[in-house]
């Protein structure tokens, strides 16, 4: 399976290149192409803005072909559907057809994603999460321990309604 | 059964037994030749509240008495850090040597099981909070091998507990109790640098000293705080991880056993897979297969910053660490105090070393060798405490209070008889704050030196067990004396000395029947 975990370093790793293909080249000269234009001329009026915002001059469609023999990953079969389905937590398809669609959307869908791989992020430090930085902590910060939480979920009502004696209970499946 | 002795090696391990047409012991001079063990210890802390919920931590509570929303992980309950349990992990750290790493973060691990129902576990996968340290094991640690063992630490991370969940005979539910869940967890993760199983176990034991000690965690395996995972391995083969160890002689045996089986495995032609099993006490079994990371699919968790440590934390959680194990125990069995090594051990497993030197340095001022204070702690009164009494010891009888008592029944005031009985007195009426002496007085306990109430029991006593005195004064049973001698402490209330008792009903004996005299004394 081609879906490689890239830990989010705070020191930088360069992005892997997955296969390259005559598709993605050519894609990837068309956004180059596009943005080189969208960067040369300078916009001085405000009818120049509103003309250019009136016209979009990418769309993402753009990176999610129909999947053709060139970017098509080989390790996207059946069995590595049905890995994926049960991991997620999610139900298998029905029948042949919806597998058929599941199959090729994943398609179609790691295409995207090796756009995103392909992107170079040489000397960008990951963004994990938007404000990330938090305060630090100090001495003082973590001597006293936090005041204790007088409530507790079965005080509700509509929770203690679905607890046998004081339990929480899953049916045990045959499959377990 | 085959067993094969080889007399020209004079040291352990020099027979080969054949067992059901197995090879079933190793063939070379060290037992365990080949072997790697490494250990993961996952250790409770020792938090009134959870990781990332405020509500109680506990064990064997009411089930689902104490938890939160996000225990539960109800949508849009929102983790917030318990920062205390942040420093129980750095002092750990810190006391293993580790790198403390001022910037860490929380990631999740997901799988699906019904004591988990947020379906990951936040755990530090990528960037845990403390990495690369060391534990020393020494031979008196309980190691074979004549020097020391630096066991490196790869990493100590910060995570969080699951639920409980309870299975009923003849019943289709699984049961859950979340009270458990989110209670905070430090994992040590150690490099497999130990090479017999009886290492892991010294290992394991020197941690859970450690960190005791520290006030990290309980440590205790009964109540859960402590579980331990080992990974074993054989000439460098593929390692299989055996899981939920309770105890250090599981640890022990479930090595050995597994040690074996890949040994079997390989001769038989098998190639050893990863693959995770358990120990039910007698057996080794395979559970199931080793998962890869790529099964949990690691993400940082967005709902947690980062968690950044000023320098001034890390520093000053090194500076306030108090002297470790080791160190006090050089301290103790090293000259002025000269304690063996097993005395030294329990007066530091009961976090009673302080209390001892606060005694000590006080006999030692009026003279008295201070080591009795160590005997009387260790021989005589942890005996008396009841359960978890160790923790009143110091407050209810205080160094003062006990030296006073050290000190009258070296001067002869008082018996250790009575000694005894005061500090039990003491233990149970916790309110009465009077001082030794005032009790001994109160009470009327000093020793009696009147020679003639002595002689009156004395008599007294064998006169009723005349058939007894036959036995002693013929010499049939000369430790019968002894049982006259408590008769008389007990008769006297232990208002008289052990030894003028024996030697008082001595003297009686012999005037009564001077055939005594021939009997050699015991």
């Amino acid at each position: 399976m081609r879906i490689i975990l890239l830990p989010p370093r705070f020191a930088n790793v360069p992005a892997e290149y997955s296969r390259g293909s005559w598709c993605r080249r050519r894609l990837n000269q068309q956004f180059r192409r596009n943005s080189f234009r969208s960067t040369t001329k300078k916009i001085e009026t405000v009818v120049e803005l509103e003309s250019l915002l009136s016209k979009p001059t990418w769309a993402i469609q753009s990176l999610l072909p129909e999947s053709t023999p060139e970017n098509r990953h080989e390790d996207i079969n059946p069995q590595s559907l049905r890995d994926l389905l049960r991991r997620s937590g999610l139900q298998f398809p029905k029948d042949a057809e919806e597998e058929a669609k599941m199959l090729s959307d994943l398609q179609r869908q790691l295409v995207f994603v090796d756009h995103v791989q392909d992107v170079d992020t040489d000397g960008v430090e990951p963004l994990n999460r938007i404000g990330e930085y938090g305060e630090e902590l100090q001495w003082d910060d973590v001597q006293i321990e936090p005041e204790e939480l007088r409530q507790t979920v079965k005080d509700k009502l509509s929770i203690r309604e679905h607890m046998e004696r004081t339990f929480f209970y899953v049916k045990d499946r045959e499959d377990k | 059964m085959r067993i094969y002795i080889r007399p020209h090696l004079l040291w352990a391990r020099n027979f080969v037994v054949f067992k059901g047409g197995k090879r079933w012991t190793s063939t070379v001079t060290n037992a365990y030749d080949g072997l790697k063990c490494g250990v993961e210890i996952h250790l409770q802390l020792d938090t009134k509240t959870k990781l990332f919920s405020n509500s109680k931590t506990s064990f064997q509570a009411t089930p689902n008495d104490h938890v939160s929303y996000f225990d539960l992980a109800v949508p849009g309950s929102q983790p917030i850090l318990n920062k205390h349990a942040v420093l129980l992990a750095l002092k750990a750290a810190t006391a293993l040597n580790c790198k403390i790493h001022r910037r860490s973060m929380f990631d999740r691990k997901h799988y699906f099981y019904a004591d988990q129902p947020a379906g990951y576990q936040i755990t530090q996968y990528y960037h845990a909070i403390a990495t690369d340290g060391v534990l020393w094991l020494r031979p008196r640690d309980g190691i074979s091998s004549g020097v020391n063992l630096g066991v490196r630490i790869s990493q100590v991370q910060i995570e969080q507990d699951t639920g409980k969940t309870v299975h009923e005979i003849d019943s289709d539910k699984t049961y859950i109790d979340f009270n458990r869940t989110n209670h905070p967890l430090i994992e040590i993760v150690s490099a497999p640098d130990m090479k017999t199983p009886q290492e892991a176990a010294a290992f394991v034991h020197k941690l859970q000293t450690l960190m005791k000690h520290l006030g990290v965690s309980t440590c205790e395996f009964q109540s859960g705080a402590i579980r331990v995972d080992v990974n074993v391995s054989t000439n460098g083969g593929k390692r299989c991880e055996i899981k939920n160890l309770a105890s250090l002689n599981d640890i022990v045996h479930a090595i050995r056993a597994e040690y074996v089986r890949q040994l079997n495995e390989v001769s038989d032609g098998r190639a050893i897979e990863s693959v995770t099993l358990g120990w039910d006490g007698h057996n080794i079994s395979v559970q199931r297969e080793k998962e890869g990371s790529l099964e949990y699919r690691y993400i940082p968790d967005p709902e947690l910053p980062s968690l950044l440590l000023s320098e001034d934390l890390i520093r000053k959680t090194l500076e306030n660490q108090p002297k470790l194990p080791d160190e006090l125990i050089d301290e103790l069995t090293a000259a002025p105090h000269g304690l063996n090594l097993a005395n030294a051990q329990t007066l530091l497993g009961y976090g009673l070393v302080d209390y001892y030197f606060a005694s000590y340095k006080i006999l030692e001022s009026v003279g008295i060798s201070g080591r009795l204070a160590a005997n009387w702690i260790v021989n005589d009164i942890l005996g008396i405490l009841p359960v978890g009494g160790e923790q009143l010891l110091p407050s209810i009888v205080t160094p003062s209070r006990l030296t006073e008592l050290i000190i009258s029944q070296k001067q002869g005031k008082i018996t250790k008889m009575v000694a005894i009985n005061v500090i039990k007195f003491f233990i149970e009426n916790q309110a009465d704050l009077r001082p030794a002496s005032e009790v001994i007085e109160h009470y009327q306990l000093s020793a009696v030196e009147d020679d003639n109430i002595l002689e009156d029991i004395c008599s007294g006593i064998l006169e009723e067990h005349s058939d007894l005195v036959e036995q002693v004064v013929s010499g049939k049973k000369p430790s019968v004396i002894k049982f006259f001698v408590g008769m008389v402490m007990k008769n006297g209330k232990g208002r008289f000395n052990p030894q003028d008792s024996e030697a008082t009903i001595r003297r009686i004996l012999l005037a009564k029947h001077p055939e005594y005299a021939n009997n050699p004394k015991c």
